[in-house]
């Protein structure tokens, strides 16, 4: 057996419906775009593995419906979560103001131990349309991402595959080293544990 | 010798023949079977009856006992047997349709007949021939031993009911049944012949290569026929999947070891492959299920019984495996287009058979409750006008709204609906085309761009009924249930219609607060607990004991499970409300069943559960048949219909101290009564 121990990174991607939710993970995951994806109902997941630097990852992302009512039966998935992916539609502004609501409902939700850290990626999706009908400027989204923090911020298109890729880099790095810091802490707490057992077992074969 | 006045002349007698009113053997009551002629009368005119010892005087007793050990020839005259007290009873010859019978077994001891009649309402007890304490049959086995004879072609098991239908035999035409080994008809008519004993059911040959493709053909007749489930098959396949060194070897595959890799997805690999398995075992055992043990087995793991079903029950079922035609549907009217047979007997052909493509149209919008079911074509012209009409005005409604800026609600609403009926089944043939020229209202990137014309009609409806019902408005999944109805109808009112009426029904999916969600996942998870508890105890394991995975299935009735075809089928099945109006959830429960051994062998995380469930793509699975799963449904469902009973009966003995585990969630599965719930007031979002 390998000792090297497998690394599982826990995505959820969250935002309004019909931002395109489904459709950037099927880009990612599986390199095309469909217009006959239907509405999400309930939640799902798609793995993918990833190699960054020189360690393997796998991404496990969760996709869930984007209505509001629907969401309140879904939450048990979000706990364990390494990072959490917000998402608009350029073309839609209610959905870039319900942004902060989604990471709000997420943080309550999803119980993370240290909230001002835990990693948040945005995304601005569908920029592959007229530049007519971009009714959120690139400059108010980074404006918005640098007061919630610093925030990643990506503008893509799920349907021209279009800084997919980028994205969702950012999104494992984020994830494996949130994984990271609370491995650190299992670790940690694992440690405590061998020690007690070693004491008991007086044979090491 | 001269004919007694007022008398019978018995023909046949078969003493201690029991009944078995319970499964105490002190309750037994002992009598006798017989076959009297009037007067006068011909074969065709024999009664057949039993009557119990208790009933007889001491003459006739005797008369009786006399009866039962006389060589033929002697003739005994009796008084009419009577037919009082609970279980003797009475019927001419004539009237008997089937008789099955049960030789005697190590399972059951004493060999039992069955007497059906034709009239379903007429319902005789078994008849148990206990052969040890009955004279005449102790003394044919001792001549029969005697007269053993190596060469002799009489192999079957030697019994007192075999000696009655030896004698019945020779009365009238016993006709064995090629579906069912254990019925014999009874002077059947062609009819009768076709349908149960239908020439393309060939007996089984071992040998033959396609022996087995030949039984799966014919096992759906056989399955039908018997109501009868696979289940009992699972427990085999299970014990094999455990065992298979298959199993093992797969496990070292590179391919496997590469999927295997990928966290634990190889987990839900590996029980898909074993839900293929197990279909393939499944219908290679099809050649076992008739034989006894099987039946024994099927009773074990469902507690029903098949043998309690009546020839009459198995016929039904037998006719009503054919979807009901347009041809037949029109024939359950009369000429002013009036249902000449009654509601009930239409919902039971409709709920085992399904409806053919072409029958759809006409009967969906009675189905749904649009059309009441005593209209007549006239009266439904007339209403279909009222519909029309009513229609324009709601969507008048609308209209104005397109243009006013203002409204925020109908805004978001509208947009809602725009870019879910622009992701609605899109690979259904009506729904793919661009067929509409440029707009030059929109942007061609703009959900509102709507390009085909069928889509254009899904969004008025929704659109329509946002205002019909202003307190819920349309909410997410309400596309995918009126696709299907619009698909059929291809009518804009009607369909329009037709769905306010499945949503008064569905409407407890899609509350702001979820409550009719989460009652129906409530309902859904104490059914599992009470019918499957092992399972149940698994999916705590999983942390799935919430049914969360079953979330999409109940939303919108199994329609992303489920093939076109399969979904339309399921839904009209659904909508007779046959047994219960939550019929759904025994849908659910069956589909929790047929994957129960296979997730408690294979999964045991939350996340793999629901990929497991989400991936189910039950009508392209190898084998999948709808009606096999209604099937086990609808048994689970009796079941769980008697078992209730049986333990209100238990508490209500109890002097009610002991409360029921039955509680109003449960109970209310037995309704047929439809549940409402309904959003008391708008919420957007
Ligand atoms: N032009 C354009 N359209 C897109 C893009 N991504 C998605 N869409 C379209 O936007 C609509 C919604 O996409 P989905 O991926 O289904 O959205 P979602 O966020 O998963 O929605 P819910 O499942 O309802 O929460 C679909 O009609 C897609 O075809 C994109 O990058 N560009
Ligand atoms: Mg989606």
């Amino acid at each position: 057996m390998s000792s090297r121990k497998k690394t599982l990174l826990k995505v959820i991607i969250l935002g309004d419906s019909g931002v395109g939710k489904t459709s950037l993970m099927q880009q990612f995951v599986n390199g095309k775009f469909s217009q006959q994806y239907k509405a999400t109902i309930g939640a799902d997941f798609l793995m993918k593995e990833l190699v960054l630097d020189d360690k393997t990852v796998t991404m496990q992302l969760w996709d869930t419906a984007g209505q509001e009512r629907f969401q309140s039966l879904g939450v048990a998935f979000y706990r364990g979560a390494d990072c959490c992916v917000l998402v608009y539609d350029v073309t839609n502004p209610k959905s870039f103001e319900n942004v902060s609501l989604w990471r709000d409902e997420f943080l309550v939700q999803a119980n993370v131990k240290n909230p001002e850290n835990f990693p948040f990626v945005v995304i601005g999706n569908k920029i592959d349309v007229d530049e007519s009908k971009k009714l959120v400027s690139l400059k108010k989204a980074q404006q918005f991402c640098a007061n919630l923090g610093n925030l990643p911020l990506f503008q893509t298109s799920a349907k021209e595959a279009v800084n997919i890729d980028q994205a969702f880099d950012v999104i494992a790095r984020n994830a494996l080293q949130q994984e990271e810091n609370d491995e650190f802490q299992d670790e940690f707490n694992d440690a405590i544990n061998i020690n007690l057992e070693s004491e008991n077992q007086g044979c090491a074969c | 010798m001269k004919w007694p006045a007022g008398k019978v002349k018995l023909v046949f007698v078969k003493s201690k023949v029991y009944v078995h009113p319970s499964r105490r053997a002190q309750d037994n009551i002992c009598g006798f079977l017989y076959l009297y002629a009037e007067q006068g009368s011909t074969d065709s005119d024999l009664v057949v009856g039993w009557v119990p010892e208790s009933f007889l005087a001491a003459d006739e007793l005797e008369q009786f006992k006399q009866a039962d050990v006389s060589a033929s020839g002697e003739v005994f005259f009796v008084r009419r047997p009577s037919t009082g007290g609970s279980f003797s009873w009475q019927v001419p010859l004539r009237a008997v349709f089937s008789i099955q019978h049960r030789p005697p077994s190590l399972g059951t001891m004493n060999g039992s007949l069955l007497f059906n009649t034709r009239s379903s309402e007429e319902k005789l007890p078994w008849m148990f021939f206990h052969d040890v304490e009955c004279p005449s049959t102790q003394a044919s086995e001792r001549q029969r031993v005697k007269d053993f004879n190596v060469f002799g072609v009489g192999t079957e098991l030697f019994w007192g009911g075999a000696q009655f239908l030896e004698e019945l035999g020779k009365h009238c035409v016993l006709e064995r049944s090629t579906l069912e080994n254990s019925v014999l008809l009874v002077n059947p008519t062609q009819d009768d012949l076709n349908n149960f004993s239908p020439t393309n059911v060939e007996k089984p040959q071992y040998g033959l290569k396609n022996f087995s493709q030949a039984v799966s053909e014919a096992r759906w007749n056989v399955l039908q026929a018997l109501a009868r489930v696979t289940t009992f098959a699972r427990s085999h396949v299970n014990g094999a999947i455990r065992d298979s060194s298959t199993l093992k070897s797969l496990l070292v595959h590179p391919e496997v070891q590469k999927v295997n890799e990928d966290f634990d997805s190889a987990r839900i690999y590996l029980a898909k492959w074993a839900l293929g398995v197990q279909e393939e075992a499944d219908r290679n055992r099809a050649q076992m299920l008739l034989n006894e043990e099987m039946r024994q087995k099927l009773y074990k793991e469902m507690g029903i019984d098949c043998n309690k079903l009546s020839p009459e029950e198995i016929q039904k079922a037998h006719e009503n495996s054919r979807p009901v035609s347009l041809l037949e549907w029109s024939g359950f009217f009369d000429s002013t287009g009036r249902l000449a047979i009654t509601v009930d007997e239409l919902k039971d052909r409709v709920f085992h058979g399904g409806l053919a493509p072409e029958a759809r149209p006409e009967a969906w919008p009675f189905l749904l409750g649009v059309y009441p079911w005593d209209s007549s074509s006239q009266e439904r012209d007339d209403l279909h006008k009222v519909m029309v009409l009513q229609y324009d005005m709601l969507k008048s409604r609308w209209l104005p709204k397109l243009t006013d800026e203002h409204d925020e609600y109908f805004k978001d609403q509208k947009f809602r609906i725009d870019k879910d009926v622009q992701r609605t089944d899109r690979s259904m043939d009506l729904f793919k085309d661009e067929d509409l020229p440029p707009s030059d209202d929109y942007d061609n990137d703009d959900v509102a761009n709507i390009k085909n014309h069928h889509l254009q009609k899904l969004q008025s409806i929704l659109l329509t009924f946002n205002e019909y019902n202003d307190k819920l408005g349309y909410v997410q999944g309400m596309n995918d249930l009126l696709s299907p109805i619009y698909v059929i109808l291809q009518d804009e009112v009607l369909s329009f219609w037709c769905f306010t009426k499945f949503m008064d029904r569905m409407e407890r999916n899609f509350l702001s607060d979820q409550r009719g969600m989460k009652d129906q996942m409530t309902t859904l998870n104490e059914l599992t607990q009470f019918m499957l508890p092992e399972f149940y105890i698994h999916l705590e394991k999983c942390d799935s004991s919430n049914l969360f995975f079953m979330f999409r299935m109940l939303l919108v009735w199994f329609k992303r499970e489920f093939s076109w075809n399969d979904t339309v089928h399921l839904w009209e099945v659904l909508w007779t409300d046959f047994y219960s109006s939550q019929f759904h959830l025994f849908v659910s429960l069956a589909i929790l069943q047929k994957h129960e051994r296979i997730v408690m062998a294979h999964l045991t995380q939350f996340d793999q559960v629901l990929k497991y469930f989400n991936e189910l793509n039950e009508s392209q699975t190898v084998g999948f048949k709808l009606n096999e799963l209604l099937t086990r449904a609808e048994l689970l469902f009796l079941k769980f219909r008697n078992t209730v009973s049986v333990m209100d009966t238990y508490s209500s003995t109890d002097d009610g101290s002991a409360k029921s585990p039955i509680d109003d969630h449960l109970r209310k599965l037995l309704s047929r009564e439809l549940v409402i719930q309904k959003e008391l007031q708008r919420v957007s979002g």
